[in-house]
């Protein structure tokens, strides 16, 4: 008896050790380290249901859509705060005043910045952004797109900008102009040639000239400077692409240096508008339009969250019913495809700050005190102001 | 009723400090109409609001039927709107978005009386026909003739009975025979109510017909009180003389007499005599004086009789007719004098004639205390 | 009561509210003014130390000298000009005689200052320009030319466009004065032989020269810091810089040299624009001389003698209509044919085909739904009523009191409008960066509080000279006697001085929500995410390319004020109306 009961203990024993055994060698790899982007994404989560708030700017003109975008947003990651999304202020605004207040020690009023990327380099030199840890792990759990594989996470937030800012629509500079004032013959093929003098007085510039500042890559400083000059001669006015959009429609204006964008809007209202867009042929530049999050931003969590989810397809789907902001880079919607084809059949080269090397070093020369006083003499040579 | 002890005011203004009140004290007794009379700027309007309580003073003490009001010493101070007083403002100060009705009720309704309505419309009521304005109750307020308001204003200060009627130069924005008419009702409703009433103006005339007792002031100070009789015949001072009535004023010299006889003086055109009992002070021979004379006790005399004394030849300057008189201005040696004569008595202008001072009718003032003769000369009590 | 403490409440006592409201206001005022010089003598941010005269020294350049400068001095005096052109004829005809249907004309008048200034711009760029404008266009038909050269899109249509707007103002201002002329002067003219042109021009108008002095200075200070019309008209860049355009572009970057907001370049341009205002006022106060006091009008029904316009009738109507036709009816036309469009489009028979109410559904969504709304009423009616509470008060001490200093505290208010209000919101967002680091519970910094302030601050100089002037008009004597009577000094207030004054206090409330609701300058320097309301919405709107949109949210507005303003004169009656008389620019 006593030897049966041994027997049943070294079976027990045994038995146990083998299931023990068994149970550490089917762990999955990676487990015990709990970094993986899931997890990143639940504490995020977390954080950003703490933190209850989340405050951010969009484009204009999505003011509609701004319900859908805010439920949907929170719909994803399960989430029940108060999003406030403004879609009348632009980044031009926001911006120099966020820039005051961090500069002053106050916290910024939006908890995530959105817009143009022109000045973002200038942010994080100065240190007034706000990198985001495991941004890639955490890109890859919001964005489908990018956990398949089919678009990189340096695409998304390319360098010099890379774990600050996410591009989630682009910004397309062209020519507009009436064809009912001026023929698409006489229409200038590079964007030097608006310096002809037969352009005197029929053209609007804007009071930004972000799309001139690629220039430089195409045509020596200071000729290019030159250009610009003469171009702001010939400007009659300087004008909001809006009001420039305006007078081209009532008939006031021949050509405006502008946004694509502005020409969809108006072919959006009616299709039968007088207005055409022409694309440059040295270059057509496609400024990235990006989220990021300033220094100090009182709700970083739900802020990282909103400015990861605008990079992906849903979103890009909703607020397009609203107003038609293409993504040429990685865009997958009808629209953004549409566009991608209509810029490439023109046979405009396209480029990017993050294209290349030349490119990007251009972008952070910018960002520098030589930069900014090129950039200072380009301005004040394009809007005639001394 | 009103004690008012060395009261002192002053202000500050673009051109400095003026001091508009300066120590002044008198008491009115009850039933008693007290005037303050005086030309503009000589601090009686300023009295007349500090015991309003309008103003405060800078010293002194107001007392109203036997308590405090003001006190500078024992820091008291009513405000207005607990003094038992009613004030009827030169402008009516009638509010013109009430009725003449919501004017008068304004006191009883707004004030510290706790009444029914009912017995509210029974004052308002009485108060008008005191007035003789019962039937415009429903009368908006600015639609009136300035004769209205004025008794409108009255009504509101007697409605609620106050110890105290304060008036400030009420009649003065009426025409001249309203004013005169006016004066007489006044008295007679003031009287009749029992009231006592402490009456602003720079009207002689309105002072001497409608006061008990009348204060003289000149330059924040009284310069004489008394009976209307007494400020008349008995000037103490040539301020007093001059804006009270008229009186001629001319510069004279005390001459060396003994202490029995009459005063003797000289003057530029001649000596005067003049009895030392009706001069108010002894004065030193060699002592600059005032001698005045009012223009209804100076004669006119074709010839001097060598008896007559204070006789001086003059010539008329001109005359003017007015009415119940004629008024004559005369040269007196280098002086101009006033007289009334009745129209029987008419000269022609340019003749030479006689002027005799009856030596009891001179008024004589002594040269010490403040030596600038008034400039406004010989006429009434104008501004 | 201690007597020294009894001497005190003399003054202050009833007088102590006011006083230390007043005071705060002074503090404010000169607080902001003084920072705003501040600005422009230190090198980078305000909140950090330095000391510099690089920012003046940039003003001494060819372009500001040669071109901004004398740019604005034409709006300015062109401005001036064409209000007073307007002005002077309406203030007489609506206030001295008898031309039918008056108070319907003068709450026209008043109503046109809430369409928003882009709408009267575009308007008249379809109006008169020289490709597109109908008015060209007819010109040109009915003479048989090509085209007439007529544009609104240069300084001197901007400065028209500018007199237009500012024409209500300077009729408030100048119908002070005309209403409370002495009609016997005018009597003792005639009665002299003189016909009656000729006593308008020999005797009304020299006696209204002071009015018209300060309501031409006060025009001036108004037309040359307003920044949306030139940049509508003539664009943002160095065709046609004004010291506005120029002031916007230092503190909204990155139309701009570089990233930051120039604070000492704002600070200079402000200040250039303060100094011909505060030269005029100083120059106007010292030409009326001092201790100049407007007449007081007792209460003894004080009647100004009506012209009877006989036979002229019908040119006075036809010219106030012309003016509410150019200054209101046309751009409201042209806010209406916008707001029914998809885009704005010169009138065509193809453009017939277009017309829909689409606009009015989107309007609200598009501006974010109906938060704006509510922060637009909260901001109205707070800074009405407070503007409207503040300038009693202080009107009261400047009045009433006998304080040394309350003609500092006038001048102050008044001297406060010749700041650009950019500038003072400018100031405003940086103290409140400053108070968010001290203060971080505070809200102030980008809520809509900072909004009301800057409006309130921005509205007293206007405020205070129609109670200064209702509070003239109340002889002290009313007041006096009240208090004889029995009357607390809280009593003598609310069943005597206010009755009398309320027409001009309700006024004076209308006319600052009027102005205040169609503020956007400040507004748009001080909006943040949650501070929204209906004026930045509409110029976002524009701004963003949906002028269509925009249009139509206009025009709701419009129409709510419009309402609005004819209810309380409806209900004020003719005492609301007649009692724009009360307002002259200096009065002590």
């Amino acid at each position: 008896m006593k030897t049966a009961v041994a027997v049943l203990w070294k079976c027990v024993v045994l038995l146990f050790v083998t299931f023990a055994l068994i149970g550490i060698k089917s762990q999955p790899a990676g487990a015990a380290s709990g970094n993986s982007g899931k997890d990143l994404l639940d504490k995020l989560i977390a954080n950003a249901k703490a933190e209850g708030t989340l405050n951010a700017n969009l484009r204009p003109g999505l003011g509609p859509v701004i319900p859908d975008l805010a439920n949907a947003f929170k719909k994803r990651f399960g989430l029940d705060i108060d999003v406030n999304l403004d879609a009348l202020t632009t980044e031009n605004e926001l911006f120099a005043k966020i820039r005051a207040a961090l500069q002053a020690g106050a916290p910024p009023s939006v908890d995530m910045l959105g817009g143009p990327d022109t000045r973002h380099i200038e942010m994080i030199e100065q240190g007034l952004a706000t990198r985001v840890d495991n941004w890639d792990a955490l890109l890859a759990a919001v964005n489908p797109l990018v956990a398949s594989g089919k678009v990189k996470p340096e695409v998304v937030s390319p360098s010099p900008l890379t774990g600050y800012s996410f591009i989630w629509a682009t910004v397309t500079k062209a020519l507009l102009y009436n064809p009912k004032l001026i023929a698409k013959a006489d229409l200038p093929r590079t964007r030097a040639d608006l310096a002809d003098a037969k352009y005197k007085g029929k053209l609007a510039t804007a009071p930004w000239v972000d799309a001139w500042q690629y220039g430089v890559l195409y045509y020596p400083k200071d000729k290019w400077l030159e250009i610009a000059d003469r171009v702001g001669k010939n400007a009659a006015a300087v004008l909001y692409y809006a009001a420039s959009t305006e007078r081209i429609l009532l008939g006031e204006l021949a050509l405006a240096d502008s946004n694509e964008y502005y020409y969809w809007q108006a072919k959006m209202k009616d299709p039968a508008a007088p207005i055409g867009v022409h694309w440059f042929s040295d270059y057509t530049s496609v400024g990235t339009v990006v989220n990021m999050l300033p220094k100090g931003s009182r709700h970083p969590a739900a802020a990282t969250l909103f400015a990861l989810w605008m990079t992906t397809a849903e979103a890009e789907t909703i607020l397009q019913r609203a107003v038609p902001y293409p993504n040429l880079v990685f865009g997958q919607s009808p629209i953004s495809r549409e566009i991608r084809a209509a810029v490439k059949g023109s046979g405009s080269p396209t480029v990017t700050w993050y294209d290349n090397a030349k490119t990007l070093e251009t972008y952070k020369w910018y960002g520098t005190k030589e930069g900014r006083q090129y950039y200072g003499k380009l301005v004040r040579a394009l809007t005639q102001r001394r | 009723m009103l004690k008012i002890a060395d009261l002192s005011k002053s202000f500050v203004t673009g051109q400095g400090r003026v001091d508009a009140v300066r120590g002044v004290s008198f008491t009115v007794a009850r039933g008693e109409i007290y005037t303050l009379l005086g030309p503009s700027g000589c601090g009686k309007s300023t009295i007349l609001r500090c015991v309003a309580g309008l103003e405060i003073p800078l010293a002194g003490d107001i007392e109203l039927k036997g308590t405090p009001v003001f006190s500078a010493r024992r820091r008291i101070n009513v405000p207005s709107h607990e003094r038992d007083m009613g004030m009827v403002f030169q402008s009516y100060a009638i509010w013109p978005h009430l009725t003449v009705f919501e004017n008068v009720a304004f006191p009883l309704r707004y004030g510290p009386f706790k009444i029914s309505k009912s017995e509210l419309r029974v004052r308002v009521m009485h108060a008008l026909k005191l007035v003789q304005m019962e039937g415009m109750e429903e009368r908006p307020a600015p639609l009136m003739s300035g004769g209205q308001q004025q008794r409108v204003a009255l009504a509101r200060a007697l409605v609620y009975e106050p110890a105290m009627l304060l008036l400030d130069e009420p009649l003065s924005n009426l025409d001249a025979k309203l004013r005169v008419e006016m004066r007489v009702e006044l008295r007679a409703l003031i009287k009749k109510l029992g009231l006592t009433a402490l009456y602003v103006t720079h009207d002689q005339e309105e002072a001497l017909t409608l006061s008990d007792r009348v204060s003289v002031m000149g330059r924040g100070k009284i310069l004489q009180e008394g009976t209307p009789q007494e400020i008349y015949s008995s000037p103490a001072h040539p301020e007093v003389a001059t804006f009270v009535g008229r009186t001629n004023i001319f510069p004279a010299r005390v001459e060396q007499s003994d202490s029995a006889g009459p005063l003797r003086m000289a003057a530029d055109f001649g000596q005067i005599l003049c009895p030392r009992d009706s001069i108010a002070e002894p004065l030193a021979p060699g002592e600059e004086v005032w001698v005045g004379i009012r223009p209804e006790d100076v004669a006119i005399l074709r010839e001097a009789s060598p008896a007559s004394v204070n006789t001086f030849s003059a010539t008329v300057v001109q005359t003017l007719f007015a009415g119940s008189h004629i008024q004559c201005e005369l040269a007196v040696g280098k002086h101009s004098c006033q007289a009334e004569v009745d129209a029987s008595g008419a000269v022609a202008a340019g003749s030479a004639v006689h002027v005799q001072l009856p030596p009891n009718r001179l008024h004589v003032f002594s040269r010490r205390p403040s030596g600038a003769l008034p400039t406004s000369g010989s006429q009434s009590g104008a501004e | 009561m201690p007597v020294y403490a009894a001497r005190l409440t003399e003054h202050f006592g009833l007088h102590a509210v006011p006083l230390s409201v007043s005071g705060l206001v002074l503090v404010a005022l000169t607080g902001l003014s003084l920072f705003v010089l501040y600005m422009t003598f230190v090198p980078g941010l305000p909140t950090e130390p330095g000391f510099t005269l690089d920012h003046w020294r940039t003003i001494a350049r060819p372009y500001i000298l040669t071109k901004v400068i004398p740019n604005t001095a034409i709006i300015g005096v062109g401005a001036v000009a064409i209000s007073l052109l307007f002005g002077c004829p309406l203030a007489w005809i609506l206030n001295r005689t008898s031309l039918p249907w008056r108070n319907t004309l003068v709450t026209l008048i008043a109503v046109s200052v809430v369409v928003p200034g882009f709408v009267k711009a575009m308007g008249w760029m379809m109006l008169l320009n020289e490709r597109i404008g109908l008015i060209n266009r007819a010109i040109a038909g009915v003479l048989g030319w090509e085209s007439v050269t007529l544009s609104v899109n240069n300084i001197y249509g901007t400065a028209w466009l500018m007199g237009l707007m500012l024409t209500p103002t300077m009729f408030f201002l100048i119908s002070g004065p005309i209403r409370a002329m002495d009609p016997t002067l005018e009597e003792a003219a005639s009665i002299s032989r003189a016909g009656r042109w000729q006593t308008l021009l020999r005797v009304t108008l020299p006696l209204m020269w002071p009015g018209i002095l300060g309501g031409a200075i006060y025009v001036f200070m108004t037309a040359i810091s307003v920044f949306e019309i030139p940049a509508l008209l003539g664009g943002m860049g160095g065709q046609m810089p004004v010291l506005a355009t120029e002031l916007f572009y230092e503190i909204h970057p990155p139309s701009q040299t570089s990233i930051d907001i120039h604070y000492g370049a704002a600070g200079v341009y402000g200040a250039l624009m303060a100094v011909p205002s505060l030269v005029g006022l100083y120059f106007y106060h010292h030409a009326l001389g001092q201790g100049h006091r407007y007449e007081v009008i007792t209460a003894k029904g004080y009647r100004p003698r009506l012209s009877d316009l006989g036979r002229y009738t019908p040119l006075a109507l036809g010219f106030v209509l012309l003016y509410l036709l150019l200054a209101t009816v046309l751009p409201m036309l042209v806010l209406i044919w916008a707001s029914l469009l998809p885009y704005l489009q010169v009138p065509s028979l193809a453009a017939l085909s277009k017309l829909s109410f689409a606009n009015y559904t989107k309007f609200l969504p598009a501006m974010g739904g109906a938060l704006i709304i509510r922060n637009t009423v909260i901001l109205v009616v707070s800074v009405s009523v407070l503007v409207t509470l503040l300038s009693f008060m202080i009107s009261w001490v400047v009045v009433r009191t006998k304080i040394r200093w309350r003609f500092a505290i006038d001048s102050v208010v008044l001297a406060s409008h010749a700041i650009p209000s950019l500038a003072f919101a400018f100031a405003l967002f940086m103290l409140s960066l400053i108070v968010i680091r001290w203060l971080p519970w505070l809200p102030f910094y980008g809520t809509l509080g900072i909004i009301i302030l800057a409006n309130i601050l921005n509205r007293l100089p206007y405020a205070t000279r129609i109670t200064n002037a209702a509070l003239l008009q109340v002889h002290h004597e009313l007041e006096e006697c009240a208090r004889t009577c029995g009357g607390r000094p809280l009593t003598v207030m609310r069943r005597v001085v206010i009755p009398l004054v309320r027409p001009s206090l309700i006024f004076a409330a209308l006319w600052t929500a009027l102005l205040s609701f169609s503020e956007v300058s400040m507004a748009l320097f001080l909006t943040s995410t949650q501070n929204k309301i209906l004026s930045v919405g509409v110029w976002s709107l524009w701004a963003t390319g949906y002028l269509s949109i925009a249009s139509a949210a206009a025009v709701v507005t419009v129409a709510i004020m419009g309402t609005l303003v004819f209810i309380t004169v409806g209900l004020g009656g003719q005492r609301v109306t007649s009692l724009q008389q009360t307002v002259t620019v200096a009065q002590r």
